[in-house]
Formats: structure tokens, sequence, C-alpha cells
């Protein structure tokens, strides 16, 4: 292996502290970096001394395992600096404007500009919409930009910009408004940061003294770390809104025909169908499906804490989330995949519809709506008995609604799939309960930790 | 990992026990690197403790008043040719902490990403 392969390896872990340091304050950062620096060349030094005979593949290995072992460890490390700055940040009055937010902004700002100029086969509301979300993304991140502290927007910035460059590269229809979709969410997300730092603030935590020569010791009890969970369990279960609002989106899209239906009425109902809406169905029920997960990754952690033992039935619970997301997607993809390969691709257009190809489509989605609906019963069903027996997580009406629906769930196909109708709208009160009820969650949650 | 109440993680107990056998062998400060080296040679492992659970503990411990650092003497660096080290100690907190940990039976962590 090359002396070169070697340097540039070792510089890696460097470039890394360089990254994910970025945004903290200039004595913090360098603390960083040039211990990782250090470390570094005294591990260079002592791996030529020391393992001659391992040659410089194992130490290139050795590096970059190494390298990639540290990722989860430093960016959560940096989160929770990132978090304790800015509280410090809103406390002292302090709204900064970035300046390394400018470039991704005007991207942004072009690619919306230029998708709008660029829309003239839309009418009505697929207007509205596509215009609505192009506008609504970038300005959302000008916003939150505006509110929040540069310290945890550099990370999430570097991927909003990404899109955007992808969408101006790409000029594809589909990119666009996925891009303004993930900056409006990082919008989003940076305005409601920001707004709890203003609360913490408000709500009198204990003074954060960054000053490493004048902190005092504080109690070893992992409160820091045990506050910082509660909040991400708090705030993940928007997730579950975003679940609601992608079946909202399905019910937009055209959606497929049933295999009962007359080649007659299959042609007709796709000689008039809107591809776009089908398109945005299929991307909705996608984010909102990325959301279903963050939920339930969330109400896992509360449900390990309780549960207890060997967490069998919180696995079981992102097991079923898993299911049901992957297959309801297959389901509305199935679904609408005629209608979109009918204005995207010119072959299929020009072969025409046939209605073969198109009850084959139908009846997966069938099939898929309902193994999905096995998934929800999994992850409706074991929470339920998890909170059931331990008293916590969910009150007794959503342990005990949540056990109904997952019975119901079983029996998905002579209900005409309305039980997963109902697990969405169980979701989706669950995921505000959470929201809004989280005091006393957490009060349960630290009762338990102490206990 | 989550902690529980007034208890060190594996890795935090396994800080301590290594920095403490240092102390004894006449190295009352470590760095980084040294202590990276030291739980490999005790763990007999393949590879070193990765650096980012590492640091993320040695930060937290220093925080709860259990390590103290101070950054080496540039002059002495620079007559080495090398980048500066950030020397660690363990303080009497964190000395107590650790026959606390001995006491409830705590066993030093056999996995450095369990910090």
């Amino acid at each position: 292996m090359s002396t070169v392969l070697t340097r540039t390896a070792f510089r890696l872990p460097v470039v890394w502290a360089h990254l994910y340091t970025l945004g903290l304050p200039a004595a913090e950062r360098e603390g960083r970096v040039l211990k990782v620096k250090s470390d570094v060349y005294e591990q260079h030094a002592a791996l030529e001394l020391e393992q001659p005979g391992r040659g410089r593949a194992f130490v290139v290995l050795e590096v970059l395992f190494c390298l990639l072992a540290s990722v989860y460890a430093d960016l959560s490390w940096r989160f929770v600096r990132g978090h304790s700055l800015r509280i410090e940040a809103v406390k002292a009055g302090q709204h900064l404007f970035p300046a390394s937010a400018v470039v991704p902004l005007g991207i942004a700002t072009l690619v919306a500009a230029t998708k709008l100029s660029t829309i003239h086969d839309l009418t009505g509301l697929d207007h509205l919409v596509t215009t609505v979300a192009l506008v609504l993304g970038p300005l959302l991140t000008m916003v939150s930009l505006l509110l929040a502290r540069a310290t945890p927007v550099t990370a999430m910035v570097g991927v909003t910009s990404g899109c955007m460059l992808l969408a101006v590269a790409t000029w594809a229809t589909i990119v666009g408004p996925l891009a303004s979709g993930v900056s409006g969410v990082a919008g989003l997300l940076f305005v409601m940061e920001h707004w709890q730092a203003a609360r913490s603030g408000e709500d009198g935590l204990p003074e954060l003294n960054l000053s490493r020569e004048t902190r005092e010791p504080e109690p070893l009890d992992g409160e820091e770390d045990f506050a910082m969970t509660n909040k991400l369990e708090r705030w993940l279960s928007l997730g579950a809104i975003v679940w609601a609002v992608g079946v909202i989106m399905v019910f937009i899209a055209p959606g497929g025909q049933d295999a009962g239906k007359t080649d007659e009425e299959i042609l007709n109902f796709y000689a008039d169908v809107n591809a776009t809406e089908a398109y945005l169905g299929v991307l909705g029920i996608t984010l909102g499906g990325l959301g279903l997960l963050l939920f339930f990754g969330a109400l896992y952690a509360s449900l390990r804490r309780a549960e207890r033992g060997s967490g069998f039935l919180s696995l079981l619970t992102v097991a079923g989330a898993v299911i049901f997301v992957g297959f309801f997607v297959l389901q509305t993809a199935f679904s609408n995949l005629v209608a979109i390969s009918l204005s995207y691709q010119e072959e299929f257009k020009a072969a025409g519809v046939d209605p073969q190809i198109v009850r084959l489509f139908g009846n997966l989605a069938f099939l898929s709506i309902n193994i999905a609906a096995m998934g929800g019963a999994l992850a409706a069903g074991c929470s339920a008995i998890v909170a059931l027996r331990s008293g916590q997580v969910l009150n007794r009406w959503f342990a005990w609604s949540g056990a109904a629906i997952a019975a119901l769930l079983l029996v998905t196909f002579p209900l005409f799939g309305m039980p997963v109708l109902l697990f969405t709208i169980w979701v989706f009160l669950l995921g505000l309960w959470r929201l809004v009820r989280w005091p006393a969650a957490t009060d349960e949650a630290t009762a338990l930790q102490a206990a | 990992m989550q902690r529980k109440a007034g208890t060190l993680t594996p890795l935090e107990v396994t800080i301590l026990e290594m920095a403490i056998d240092l102390a004894i062998r006449g190295q009352r400060e470590f760095h980084g690197f040294l202590l990276a080296k030291e739980i490999k040679a005790r763990r007999g492992a393949l590879f070193r403790t990765a650096y980012g659970p590492l640091y993320k503990a040695l930060d937290r411990m220093e925080a709860n008043g259990l390590l103290s650092s101070q950054w080496e003497d540039a002059a002495v660096a620079g007559q080495e040719r090398r980048p500066r080290r950030c020397y660690y100690r363990v303080t009497a907190s964190g000395q107590r902490a650790l026959e606390l940990a001995g006491q409830a039976g705590q066993e030093p962590g056999l996995k450095a990403s369990e910090a």
C-alpha cells in the first residue's frame, strides 16, 4: 500500500473532526481537532514502530475502522453540544444569520424561481400545491435560519443544499418538489428547535457554563443524556402527523382500478388520469412512511424502558411498523404506477393501457395492503400489551383502543381496508398525545429510571 | 448507552481502572492515544478503541469531575516536533466513583461503543 494512501487514511479522522465540529466556538473546535490530530500522530508513530510486520494495509484498516466506529459517538456529542450552545445563544439574545447559509439559500431561491418559471402545463390545484411546496420550502428554511443559531444548521443546510444542487443538476420535475420538501422539513425542525430552546431558557434551566476552568462538577446521574433522549422522543412524535398527511395525499391520488372492473371502465379511467396527483401520492406516502418509522422508533425507546427484560415485545412493535410502512408504500406505488408510467414513459403511453396489467397491479396492491395490515396489527398489538402490562407509555384508552384496532387489522380483508384507516387515526392521535402530554410521560419515565 | 442513576458506564469504569493502573506504574497523566492503547492491550482486541466514544466518555467524566485535563506545554511538543497532547488525570472524585462502582459490583465494560 502506498505511502500516499496511508497518509490520506491518517488525515481522514482529522478532516472528519473539522467537519463535525463546524459551528462550535473556535476554542472548543480547535481543542477537539488538536486532540484528534495528536492521537492520530501518536497512533501513526506507534504502529510504525510496534507492528512493522503487520504492514501498512493493517494500519489503514485500523484507522478506517476506528473512524467508522466513531461517527455515531462524534455526532451525538456534537448534537448535545450544539443544543447547549443554542440555549446559551437564545438566552443571550443572539439571533445570528450565518454567512455560510447565504449560498444554499441562494441556490434554493434560484431553484424555486426556475421551477416556477418552467411550470406551464399544470393547472388548478396541481399548480397551487406545487407552487406552495416550491416557495414554502426555501422560505421556511430562510425564516428558521434567521431565528436559529448556525450550530446545527450547518449539517442540515448541507443536506438541503445538496438536494437543491441535485435538482439543478438533474433538472427533473420529481426532484424539485422533493428538494423543497426536505428544505421545508429542515426549516420547520429548526423553528421548533429554536422555540424549544427559547422555552427552556425562559423556564430557567440551569445555567450552562461553557468554561472548562470554572465548570463545577455535576452530579453523576446521566441527567443531560436522559433529557436529550426525552426531547428527541417527544419531538419525533411529529412523525405520526407527517404520516397522517401522507395518507391524505394518497386519498388525493387517483389510485388504481379494481380487478372486477370491465375493460371499458379501466380504459375510460386512464384516459383522463392525473399523473401529477399520482406522483404526489407516492411521494407523500414515502415521506409519511419515514415519519411513521421515526415515530415508532421513539415509541420503541419508551416501550423498551417500560418493558425491561429482553424487550421482545418492543422490538416486535418496530418490526410490525417496518412491515406496515413497507407494504403500505408498495400498495400506493402499485396503485399509481400505471398512471405515472402513462405520463412519464413515452413507450408505455404509445403502447396503450392493457387492462390485464391494470388488474395485475390492482391485485398486487390489494395483497400489499393486507400484508401491511398484519404489520400494523403487530405494531399496535405489541405496544398495547406492553402499555397494559407496565401501566406506562400509553394511557389505558390508547392501550385498549390499540388492542382493538390490532384485532380489527387482522381481518382487514372483509372490512374493505377500514382498519388501516383506523390505525392511521390511532397513530395520529397518539402522536398528538405524546407531544402535548409529554411532561407527564417524562415524569413516569424519570420515575422508572430512578427505580 | 443509557446510564443508570449514580452508576458509571462500562467504558468509564475501564478508563478509571486504566488511569489508576497507569498511576500505580508511575504515570499519573495520560493522553487519548495512550489510553486507547492500554485498553486495546488489556482486552487483547485486534483494533484499538475508537476515539469518538473515548472522547465522549472523557468529556463527560471531566464534566462530572471524575477527571481533570491540561494541555501540554507547546514548547515541549515543539521540541519533539509533534502536536500538543491533552493530558488527563484522575481526581479524588474519580477514585471514589470507581470504589463505589466496585462495591456495587460493576464490571469493566468490554465494548467501547457502549459509552
